[in-house]
């Protein structure tokens, strides 16, 4: 770093002593090295500088600069409360989501709903759980009712609705837990409240009338919410303690065949409903390749908005706040810069990889895998050994 | 030969507002129409029996549609519990839920509940065996499952099912409406409930709070487990990619 002139620096040190209060200076020349040594920007700024190509880049830290980093705290470090109800007047049950690909945040959102239902009320939140399941407390259980069942069945969740002080019973409107809920309130014979979308002060809304409507009424016993719209961290643990059933009260009805799976083909999926999908950007030239990779992973293709409006993609295919909103399992983004309005778009994506040759794009910051390299170069890679391993498979 | 009993509600288009067959009904009904073997296809409608739009399903090949004559305002359900009972079908074909009115969906569990049958939602095929029948189910993805089922069967249709055929005005015109005399329920739930038109929310999840938390949540980037290779050779990045995905259980095929 080179030392530059400083004026002000200069100016004190050729400070002498005066008698009438006025500054005086020597003419005198001084020592050098007495002035003050100040921070040269240009050269900070080079230091900042990131190797890039074309339009230059600069980093936020250096050495000259610092910054402030906090030290990330993970969710799990912070401590948070435990909520303990000691004598409930009443108990909400939530029925976890135990549809096929069903994810940890619809059970938790069958959670964050039935806490809705207790809110300003002496209520706790008791949990269905079944062999296996994971703990509870952690998502927010009051209380955890463990059937000694390996299914949960409608005449089951009747036998317990007799036996405990249960005011409502919270289904997730899943395949599963449609299924269930409707069975539920048939055999207890009351209303079912279908994928409610509000809950505030035990009444909630849904839609009706082919969408066109909404109507609000007074909870019943049985409601079902749309998981979506009640997503959200736990704002409390709960204490999940443990409820007893008495098993001479449950009786052992065998529950109907388990359905067997079938396979879907990705392609013809509409991007909302895709597990998996292969995302490009700006970043990627090589667009044959890129569909060749598509049909290779099983993957369903989307992009950012300027490469649909480009035309390499049609419209529908773009991802974001003004495209479609992907709750994908996983995210491959090649050559995306991860602007907030994409971002938006995979907020509900599991795991993301991105691959980009700028190391400080917000993509990278939020991918958990981050291959800084040339798409162009990674997809015919990515090829080469899919099909390898193909060819070996046969 | 198989007794298969359809329950066909009335529709609205959703633009223009006319009557018209729900669109879930008239695909139960091309689902009941193309069973093979055939069955033999009756067809129930509980409510007004002037109603235009169930001109609409006879011209799909019915010929007859039994309706069981309710004023507005009344309940269907045990006027439905009772045909059922009385015609005793083997399957019984409906929408997942009615495009008009609550449509909840829960009509066909309640009559299952009356006659002892077992529900079927989201159904996209069916395959009559000799005792029972296999069902084909739309899962959300993209996913498909596959359930048998004894008969009796209630089967409540997905939007995916495959699509209903063309109508003809002259079946149309042809068609017999029968109206039959029914026990009538007045409908207690709904006069409770208020009924406002529907403002749509956005998807995003936007919170609420300050004007701050709403951009922060609107532009904040949740981190990720942040592994980053710099600068790989191409194959090695492709298979840290290949690694990660088989890792996450996305690739459909384990590879080794
Ligand atoms: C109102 C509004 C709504 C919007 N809605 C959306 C929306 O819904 N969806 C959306 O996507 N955008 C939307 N946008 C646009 C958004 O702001 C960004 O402009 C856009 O997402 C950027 O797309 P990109 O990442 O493909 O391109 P760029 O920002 O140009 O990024 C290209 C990236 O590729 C990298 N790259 C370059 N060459 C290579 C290479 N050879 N190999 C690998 N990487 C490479 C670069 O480093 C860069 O990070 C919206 C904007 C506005 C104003």
């Amino acid at each position: 770093m080179s030392v530059r002139r400083d004026p002000r620096g200069e100016r004190d040190a050729r400070k002498i002593e005066s008698r009438s209060g006025l500054p005086r200076f020597t003419i005198a020349p001084v020592e050098a090295g007495t002035s003050r040594r100040r921070i040269d920007p240009r050269a900070a700024r080079d230091a900042r500088r990131v190797s890039s190509h074309g339009r230059p880049r600069f980093g936020l830290v250096t050495a000259l600069n610092p910054g402030k980093i906090a030290d990330p705290v993970s969710s799990e470090a912070r401590a948070r409360p435990i909520r303990i109800v000691e004598t409930p007047d009443f108990l909400v049950l939530a029925v976890p989501d135990r549809s096929f690909g069903a994810s940890d945040a619809d059970t938790q959102a069958v959670i964050n709903a039935a806490h809705r239902l207790c809110a300003g009320s002496n209520g706790a939140v008791c949990v269905l759980s079944e062999p296996g399941d994971p703990d509870y407390g952690a998502v927010g259980a009051d209380r955890v009712l463990q059937l000694p069942l390996e299914r949960t069945t409608a005449a089951s969740i009747s036998r317990l609705i007799d036996q405990f002080p249960i005011r409502h019973v919270v289904f997730a409107e899943s395949p599963e837990g449609a299924d269930l809920a409707r069975q539920t309130a048939a055999r207890t014979g009351t209303r079912l409240f279908a994928a409610a979308e509000r809950i505030s002060e035990g009444q909630a809304s849904r839609r009706c009338d082919g969408g066109k409507m909404e109507l609000t009424a007074e909870l019943p016993l049985v409601v079902s919410i749309l998981p979506h719209i009640f997503r959200g961290e736990a704002k409390e643990a709960g204490e999940a303690r443990p409820i007893t059933v008495d098993p001479a009260l449950q009786g052992a009805e065998t529950p109907l065949a388990r359905p067997r799976l079938l396979e879907a083909d990705p392609s013809a999926l509409s991007l909302s409903e895709a597990e998996f999908i292969l995302s490009a950007g700006d970043g990627v030239t090589d667009w044959e390749g890129f569909s060749t990779l598509g049909d290779l992973l099983g993957a369903a293709l989307g992009g950012s908005r300027n490469v649909c409006d480009a035309g390499h993609l049609p419209r529908d295919r773009q991802i974001g706040a003004s495209g479609t909103i992907v709750t994908a399992k996983c995210y491959l983004a090649l050559g995306i810069s991860g602007a907030p309005q994409h971002l938006q778009g995979i907020s509900d994506v599991q795991h993301v990889v991105a691959v980009n040759t700028d190391l400080h794009s917000a993509m990278i910051k939020r991918a958990d895998l981050s291959i800084i390299a040339d798409a162009q170069e990674v997809i015919p890679a990515l090829i080469d050994r899919l099909k390898r391993e193909e060819g070996r498979d046969d | 030969m198989i007794k298969a009993l359809i329950l066909l509600s009335a529709g609205r288009h959703p633009v223009s507002g006319r009557a018209r067959c729900a669109r879930l009904d008239a695909l139960a009904l091309e689902m009941a129409l193309s069973l093979a073997p055939p069955a033999q296809v009756m067809a129930v409608h509980a409510g007004d029996p002037g109603n235009p739009a169930l001109r609409g399903y006879l011209g799909m090949g019915l010929t007859h549609l039994t309706v069981l004559d309710l004023p507005e305002g009344h309940d269907p359900v045990p006027s439905l519990i009772e045909h059922v009972r009385a015609e005793a079908p083997d399957i019984v074909f409906a929408g997942n839920q009615a495009e008009i009115g609550e449509g909840s969906g829960t009509v066909p569990y309640l009559i299952a509940e009356a006659t002892g049958a077992s529900v079927a939602r989201d159904v996209i095929a069916v395959e009559l065996l000799k005792d029972g029948l296999h069902v084909r189910q739309a899962l959300p993805k993209g996913l498909r499952q596959e359930t048998a089922r004894a008969f009796p069967a209630i089967l409540c249709v997905a939007p995916q099912a495959p699509p209903a055929r063309q109508q003809s005005f002259a079946r149309a015109r042809e068609g017999e409406i029968v109206t039959r005399e029914t026990a009538q329920t007045p409908e207690r739930f709904l006069p409770g409930c208020t009924l406002r038109p529907y403002k749509p929310r956005s998807a995003l999840n936007i919170p609420s709070g300050s004007a701050m938390d709403r951009l922060r949540a609107a532009t904040e980037v949740r981190a990720g487990e942040e592994r980053v290779l710099i600068d790989p050779q191409p194959d090695k990045a492709a298979e840290e990619i290949i690694q990660y995905l088989t890792a996450k259980g996305v690739l459909r095929k384990p590879r080794q």
